[in-house]
């Protein structure tokens, strides 16, 4: 693990050098969420659905985050020239993607609190069962996962990935029923919204609040376990096709 | 300690005819067939000019690049089959500069890429300060990589690499891009390496760093090892001789029989063996030109680089412009 957490450690510097970040952190949430809170204010929607409209933007938001951090980070490494000289040491790009991740997760909870405040502000009171929401959040950022190692691997065939993380960012977002249950989306989506892990993890966190059990953890599970196998295998085939072509050096 | 068998690389270029069009297929050769061996203590050379297959050699033993053919073997381990156990006894240092981050500091890269290599901490500090002061960076050891040249930048680069204190030391073409000063100082640290027995794998195309700093050298051309030895072997066995390479201010006629290049100041380029320097002034006086400058090139390679491949190098540095 010393070299994950080296790289970590990397990623953490890097903000020293950038401390602007920091202020954008703080501000971006605010203008993403607040649209949403104030519909839900002005059309005066309870407390209850607020917590749900809420959770959900929570666990996008973080999620998101995650994903385009990762791909976005590999895809600065690159264009450093940095990504050739890590792959000649003992590490593979999936420790490089994982110390990422682990960074953005570091960020993240700066993030929440930041989120937080906006929600006080606007007179949200999010009362979340915060140990099962954390778990919920693990397990759905573990479903993200594949689709982090899909995009991981798309950024080093293809590069710049921007469109399809765009495309991949709000359809998740839409899909999986941010602002508004997913079973209300027209059935042909809904059924897609069933192969998102994510819809399970929002309808897990929103049952978690109204006190409901918790009923599509298994099926989150199973699904995280199958993307990631997949993502892992598509890692693997551009890891492969970037040594055969000489590639490594290129963005 | 590192052994090619026949080792060749062909790359697939598709090229754009235009939008609609599809694209055509060409095929590059960039090795045809490469047997080397580098035995412990060996500082190799691979002299070669731009597209002669030197990186991609590098690259290959350094686990980047899958060879189209052939074996690759590092320190007696099979480098396309578990390239993780051998980039742990590799250090590589790549061509350009990219290859440090720039936001960090001397000492938090190489504390970062000791951690890559799990030297522990206090370790890993200790090793740090004595690389650092190796290639003479001390005093710009909390000082952010950024703010280096690219000499320094370089040097950082090999410090990088040493970090582990790796069996096998591969860099690609550390001098290029250098001002005189900052290839004096990476020099300096090769040959203090070269002194230590380190094993090295040096790619250049730097002629006179090619005679200067390896103790074998291998002329590389068009994906093919065309001589192997010392430099003073390689001149030797080709028969190659100094050169004096003069500066005349019109063209020769024809029936003079040396063949002249034309420099972009509208002055003519002649190269004639050192020993017939006398005999071709005075032909060339007798036509009535003025040789406006003579310069000798003692780097006899350039001479054995022609006889070898029937064509001349394309980096015509001297060891007067390396120097100046």
């Amino acid at each position: 693990m010393r070299p994950v957490w080296a790289l970590v450690k990397k990623e953490l510097l890097y903000l020293r050098a950038y401390p602007l970040d920091l202020v954008n952190y703080a501000i971006s949430p605010g203008l993403i969420v607040a649209p949403y809170i104030l519909f839900a204010k002005l059309f005066g929607f309870d407390a209850e659905l607020l917590d749900s409209v809420a959770v959900g933007l929570l666990l996008w938001y973080w999620l998101s985050t995650l994903l385009g951090g990762v791909v976005f980070g590999l895809e600065e490494e690159m264009e450093e020239g940095v990504l050739e000289t890590l792959l000649v040491h003992p590490i593979t790009i999936f420790h490089v993607l994982l110390a990422k991740a682990a960074a953005i997760a570091l960020e993240n909870l700066y993030i929440t609190g930041i989120i937080m405040a906006w929600f006080f502000f606007f007179g949200v009171s999010l009362q979340l069962p915060w140990p099962q929401f954390l778990g919920i959040l693990i397990l759905s950022a573990l479903g993200v996962a594949g689709f982090m190692l899909a995009l991981a691997a798309v950024a080093l065939l293809y590069k710049k990935p921007f469109e399809l993380y765009e495309l991949v960012q709000w359809g998740l977002g839409v899909l999986s029923g941010v602002t508004r249950p997913s079973r209300d989306l027209p059935q042909s989506l809904w059924l897609i919204s069933r192969a998102i892990p994510l819809s399970y993890g929002i309808e897990a966190a929103r049952a978690a609040i109204s006190g409901q059990p918790t009923a599509g953890i298994p099926i989150l599970l199973a699904l995280s376990f199958l993307y990631a196998l997949l993502g892992r295998g598509l890692l693997a085939v551009a890891e492969r096709r970037m040594r055969a072509t000489g590639t490594t050096g290129e963005f | 300690m590192v052994e090619l068998r026949d080792v060749a690389k062909t790359y697939v270029v598709r090229e754009r005819t235009g939008l609609l069009r599809p694209s055509a297929r060409r095929e590059i050769h960039a090795l045809q067939g490469v047997d080397l061996r580098v035995a412990p203590g060996e500082f190799v050379g691979l002299l070669g000019p731009n597209g002669a297959g030197k990186t991609t050699l590098l690259k290959i033993v350094a686990t980047l690049l899958l060879p189209s053919r052939g074996k690759v073997f590092v320190d007696g381990i099979d480098a396309l089959r578990y390239p993780g156990k051998v980039r742990r006894i590799l250090g590589v240092v790549l061509a350009g500069e990219r290859t440090l981050y720039w936001k960090l500091t001397a000492m938090e890269n190489l504390l970062l890429f000791a951690r890559l290599h799990n030297i522990p901490g206090r370790k890993a500090r200790r090793r740090a300060t004595e690389l650092l002061e190796l290639v003479g960076l001390t005093e710009f050891t909390n000082v952010t990589v950024e703010k280096f040249s690219t000499g320094m930048r370089k040097r950082l680069a090999i410090a990088r690499a040493l970090i582990h204190e790796p069996k096998i030391l591969i860099l690609d073409e550390p001098t290029s891009g250098l001002d005189p000063h900052g290839v004096e100082e990476v020099w300096r640290v090769l040959l203090a390496l070269r002194e230590k027995g380190t094993t090295v794998l040096m790619a250049t195309h730097n002629m006179f760093e090619a005679e200067r700093i390896p103790t074998r050298l291998l002329i590389i051309d068009s994906g093919r090892i065309v001589a192997d030895g010392t430099a003073a072997e390689i001149v030797a066995k080709s028969g190659a001789k100094s050169v004096a390479l003069l500066t005349l201010d019109s063209p020769l006629p024809y029936s003079v029989g040396l063949s002249l290049r034309s420099n972009e100041d509208g002055t003519f380029l002649v190269s004639v063996p050192l020993e017939e320097l006398p005999k071709h002034l005075s032909v060339i006086q007798s036509q009535g030109k003025k040789v406006q400058n003579v310069e000798i090139r003692e780097s006899r390679l350039w001479e054995a680089f022609l006889r070898l491949t029937g064509r001349p190098f394309d980096d015509l540095s001297s060891p007067k412009e390396a120097e100046e």
